[in-house]
């Protein structure tokens, strides 16, 4: 057995451990990365599944990453490039089509088409979640202050949390309210009439979330995914150029510009303790590695309930991370295609292809699909948020054939019986029925197919249950609750072990917040441990 | 004469308006629509010799001011609380009684779970404690959050040591119960299928929400205000039914120098520059006066009894976006003599009779019948709450009969195919099917039925979409959110007129509290 010794270890090189390392090593620490695959970026991964395709496996698109992060890290010269996506269009059963653009006016004249009362509210709507967003993004930089506290830097917090609120005015700090407590679906009817419209826009409310469209708490989400923003314009989805991947490979190029070090095949099986500290961890092979922070980006049921012992945490906290919901709703399908698809709304090539297809004809049929899941059931035809990344980037596969991406939802992870071999190939049918329902060449246009269930995607990435955000995005999980309550500081109860992925505030996506914040905190804490004279 | 303010709608909030403006010195007058008082609070004679609570088998939770100020208890409202609160039929075995003394409910429980069991003491516990909270919100006019103005401030202040009152454990439940689903809730304290799944339906009861949707932890909460540790699923009764709350406001309201007029419909409140100048009532007569104050829920109010002119197109959209959606149909049963209720060969005790009967074996069952109504459909299988109030109040029946009061979820207001006298009778035969499974023979002692679906408690009680909240209580449209955002006191967007009904804060549920608070307001505002 070997013993490496270091100022910090990150267990997990998804990006939020990997933004974790290159902050700490900015720092001046001497970090270590270990990460169970042979490869970085967790959900955030390039790979090529079939020879000559590659394939953003899980996590597909990107908008949250934190601007500051990538001023920070200077990830463009590592290799950052987002390429846009610039449009979605959801086909309709009746033929038509519903139409969104990068250009404002092509998409207000495209829903004026569907409705011209609709058309007048898009404006309305869009500078009210412009104001919203806005409103709530310095949430996104702020350690949650815990409103049960009396401590000093609580209160700070806490009045620093109602001065954002009392900077609102009185008709947009009610219109936040609305957005924390209602259903995407009912918040979409207080602004638009067109069906199509409210199930497309209601879907981003569903996102990596046990909840329908009609479930209160989903409107919530629909903001979560408004925040996005790339380079500080609002609103934008991307692509990475080279996948997803590109993005971690970028972050993890700065971390070991920084000097952090990076190890693969690493896989991290506990996290030694000592007189009620975190000394360091054990893999699987028996190495050890200690360090004074050890900081965890699993989720919060890999990292307590499985890394750590019980007995070295207090009850309650054992209790609050297994009350944590933590449900797989999701899944991925893969593909090579030997053309591209060629949708009866849209027929032929055209833009709509270099942009993201959304299946969400109807709210009935985005809520029926939930229907399903609610009873253990994959839905017989899922809501599917599709992209075409060799559109985009021509290097994602040979010349004159192509790669899609289907996120699907919604693929229960507490499945009757659980998953199983026969059970991934009939929801993979189901996923490519319901595209070929609107685009009729497409099922003989498939040359590989890879689906993934959440059983898959825990196996392969570790994230409990394959829920995408290390957690949903229920209200009750929100901001000085999530992962735990009194724990959504980056601390944990055992000292010196933090934590740093999606189940910490501000939550999922590729973001990357947790990781910067939790490095914050880290730094914050051994700068003081340092001038009050205590050596590690 | 000349009245200082007219009440329109002579619902417990109306009532209580007027009682409390009366004691205030104003010279009030109450019209009421219907020859009867009490609005969605009543007791009525559904059959001859056969009485029913119509809309409401509880008139909630009486803040201890109004039953003091206004000596309801001298004018014959003075509930107890239910002896058996539920009694949840188990496939094969004999029902699980739930009744208020923990410790007997938690032996009950043991036979079909230990856990469970152990955990009842800990989670009546926690429902008082948050329950508590609420009480202290619900006792005062909702907080303003975004005003500065030093009583405000001052008020959230108390608020907030009551809040820290409640020690770090009790203020993270607060935060965290509330937007809860109640499923989540439930899921997280007990085991036992059919004990979730009657405890859900308190969470989903007048919404049209399922127990996996967000904030019904909430409704859950809202439905225990005011009954002590251990009331789980509780209730209160009083002779005369719920109606005896009306008769005695009446009382109060006559005692403090109020006159009330039924029979009588407004059809305009009429505006002049802006300002309440009296109102029109549907038989030619007019009335002026300067202060109104409508008990009608606030689209009712807002939508029909005034023009669209007299507001903000803002607050009137934001008026119609107010959630109402009845979700409910009430089946009322006259019955020649009491049922037999049976779990195989067993005949059930005479006390697990007198619980209220809830068929609901699971958390998903209930969320399925959710689903049908999210669909515009009619459950298929609807959860029911059932019981039989002439055991507890004799006086509901006149002869040897029984009346069987039911309670049943999901048929939406708005249903797809729309509301005919064949789906409600065909609605009526499922709920007494279902119930006879538990009560073989039930159909055989059937008198007559009454059966009210969202749509006849619309056009009997005037609510729109017959919802019996007068608006979903939910998180949304709670506490500074109630009717509708920044309009929460009470005071309406029209000089003069002002709400009082269950559409605003605390809400449908607490008798009353409303229409006491709207009056503070009313005789502070001068």
């Amino acid at each position: 057995m070997t013993v490496h010794r270091y100022d910090a270890i990150v267990i997990g090189g998804g990006h939020n451990g990997l933004v974790n390392a290159a902050y700490l090593a900015r720092g001046g620490k001497k970090v270590v990365v270990l990460e169970r695959r042979h490869l970085v970026g967790g959900a955030a991964v390039t790979e090529q599944v079939f020879p000559g395709f590659k394939y953003s496996v899980f996590s597909y698109v990107v908008s949250l990453l934190r601007p500051e992060i990538i001023r920070d890290l200077d990830l463009p010269r590592h290799g950052l490039e987002i390429l846009p996506l610039e449009s979605t269009i959801t086909p309709m059963p009746n033929g038509d089509y519903l139409g969104g653009w990068a250009d404002h006016d092509i998409t207000r004249r495209e829903i004026y088409r569907h409705s011209k009362r609709d058309a007048d509210a898009y404006d309305e709507y869009n500078k009210l979640m412009h104001h919203m967003a806005m409103a709530v993004k310095p949430l996104l930089a702020m350690v949650p202050p815990d409103p049960t506290s009396l401590a000093p830097s609580d209160l700070k917090g806490m009045l620093k949390f109602a001065g954002m609120f009392r900077s609102l005015s009185t008709r947009h700090f009610h219109a936040l309210y609305k957005l924390m407590t209602m259903s995407a679906g009912d918040f979409l009817d207080e602004w638009y009439e067109t069906d199509v419209l409210k199930a497309t826009k209601s879907a981003s409310g569903i996102i990596g979330t046990f909840m329908g469209p009609r479930t209160p708490g989903s409107a919530y989400v629909l903001l979560h995914h408004y925040m996005g923003e790339i380079d500080g314009a609002f609103r934008a989805w991307g692509f990475a150029k080279g996948g997803t991947g590109a993005i971690s490979e970028s972050i993890a190029s700065a971390a070991r510009e920084h000097g952090a070090e990076i190890r693969l095949n690493a896989a991290v099986s506990r996290i030694i303790t000592k007189g009620g500290r975190a000394i360091g961890v054990a893999l699987e092979d028996g190495d050890e590695f200690h360090a004074p922070v050890v900081v965890t980006s699993l989720d919060p049921k890999r990292s307590f309930l499985v890394l750590t012992e019980e007995k070295d945490l207090p009850a309650d906290f054992v209790e609050d991370v297994k009350r944590y919901k933590i449900r797989g709703s999701s899944g991925k399908v893969n593909l090579a295609l030997s053309e591209l698809p060629d949708f009866t709304c849209l027929p032929g090539r055209g833009p709509h292809h270099r942009g993201a297809i959304s299946i969400s004809p109807t709210m009935e049929y985005v809520e029926t699909a939930y229907d399903d899941a609610k009873y253990g059931n994959f839905s017989r035809q899922p809501y599917m948020d599709i992209v075409l990344p060799s559109m985009i980037d021509p290097d994602m596969a040979p010349p004159g054939k192509h790669v899609m991406s289907i996120f699907v939802q919604y693929a229960p992870s507490n499945i009757t019986g659980g998953w199983d071999a026969q059970k991934r190939e009939a929801f993979g049918d189901a996923v490519v029925d319901a595209v070929t329902r609107f685009a009729p060449n497409f099922k003989s246009s498939i040359l590989h197919r890879q689906v993934l269930t959440p059983a898959d995607i825990e196996s392969i990435t570790g994230l409990t249950d394959g829920n995408i955000f290390q957690g949903e995005l229920a209200l009750h999980q929100l901001f000085f609750l999530r992962p735990a309550p009194g724990w959504a500081k980056f601390r944990t109860p055992l000292k010196g072990l933090y934590q740093c992925g999606a189940a910490t505030h501000p939550g999922g996506g590729i973001m990357g917040a947790g990781g910067r914040l939790a490095a914050m905190e880290i730094l914050k804490d051994s700068s003081l441990r340092a001038r009050a004279g205590v050596s590690r | 004469m000349r009245y200082d303010v007219l009440v329109i709608g002579g619902g417990v909030n109306g009532l209580t308006a007027a009682a409390y403006l009366g004691r205030a010195g104003k010279r009030v007058l109450l019209v009421e629509r219907r020859a009867a008082l009490g609005g969605l609070c009543v007791t009525e004679e559904f059959h001859p010799g056969f009485c029913a609570n119509t809309c409401v088998d509880d008139a909630g939770w009486l803040p201890p001011e109004i039953a003091t100020d206004l000596g309801l208890a001298a004018l014959g409202y003075a509930p107890t609380f239910a002896a058996q609160s539920l009694t949840i039929p188990i496939a094969g075995a004999a029902p699980i009684v739930i009744t208020p003394d923990v410790r007997a409910t938690s032996d009950a429980i043991r036979p079909h779970s230990l856990r469970d069991a152990a955990k009842w003491p800990e989670f009546c516990a926690l429902v008082a404690r948050l329950c508590g909270f609420m009480e202290s919100l619900y006792s005062m006019r909702a907080p303003a959050v975004e005003s500065t103005a030093p009583a405000d401030l001052l008020a959230m202040l108390g608020l907030g040591r009551k809040f820290r009152g409640l020690g770090r454990r009790g203020m993270i439940d607060v935060i965290r119960t509330m937007p809860m689903p109640v499923a989540d809730l439930l899921d997280e304290w007990f085991e036992h299928e059919a004990l979730k799944g009657a405890l859900s339906t308190a969470g989903v009861l007048n919404v049209q929400h399922g127990p996996q949707s967000g904030g019904t932890a909430l409704v859950f909460l809202h439905n225990h205000i005011g009954l002590p540790v251990g009331h789980i699923g509780g209730r209160r009764v009083s002779r005369g039914g719920v109606g005896s709350l009306s008769a005695a406001l009446q009382a109060a309201v006559r005692n403090a120098g109020g006159e009330i007029r039924m029979g009588a419909e407004v059809s305009r409140i009429r505006v002049k520059d802006d300002r309440v100048s009296g109102v029109a009532l549907a038989s030619g007569e007019e009335i002026d006066v300067p202060v109104v104050v409508s008990g009608l829920d606030p689209r009712r109010t807002f939508t029909t009894l005034l023009d669209a002119g007299d507001f903000d197109p803002e607050f009137l959209h934001a008026v119609d976006c107010i959630r109402m959606r009845g979700p409910q149909v009430r089946v009322h049963v006259a019955l020649a003599e009491l049922p037999r209720f049976t779990s195989g060969a067993t005949q059930w005790s005479d006390a697990a009779v007198r619980g209220a009967i809830p068929i609901a074996p699971s958390m998903s069952y209930v969320e399925k019948a959710y689903d049908a109504a999210k669909h515009g459909r009619i459950a298929e299988r609807p959860w029911l709450r059932a019981s039989i109030p002439t055991l507890d109040d004799p006086s509901m029946a006149s002869s040897s009969g029984h009346v069987l009061s039911v309670h049943a979820q999901y048929a939406p207001y708005r249903l797809r195919v729309g509301w005919t006298p064949e789906r409600r009778a065909a609605f009526a035969d499922t709920v007494i099917q279902m119930l006879e499974q538990h009560a073989p023979g039930l159909s055989g002692l059937v008198l007559h039925r009454q059966v009210l679906a969202a749509p006849d408690i619309e056009s009997r009680f005037g609510a729109t979409e017959g919802s019996l909240l007068h608006g979903e209580l939910t998180l949304d449209q709670f506490l500074f959110a109630r009717p509708v955002a920044s309009n929460a006191r009470y005071a309406a967007p029209v000089h003069g007129l002002w709400l009082c009904g269950s559409g605003t804060h605390p809400g449908a549920g607490t008798a009353g509290a409303s229409g006491r608070l709207a009056a503070k307001e009313i005789v502070a505002r001068k």
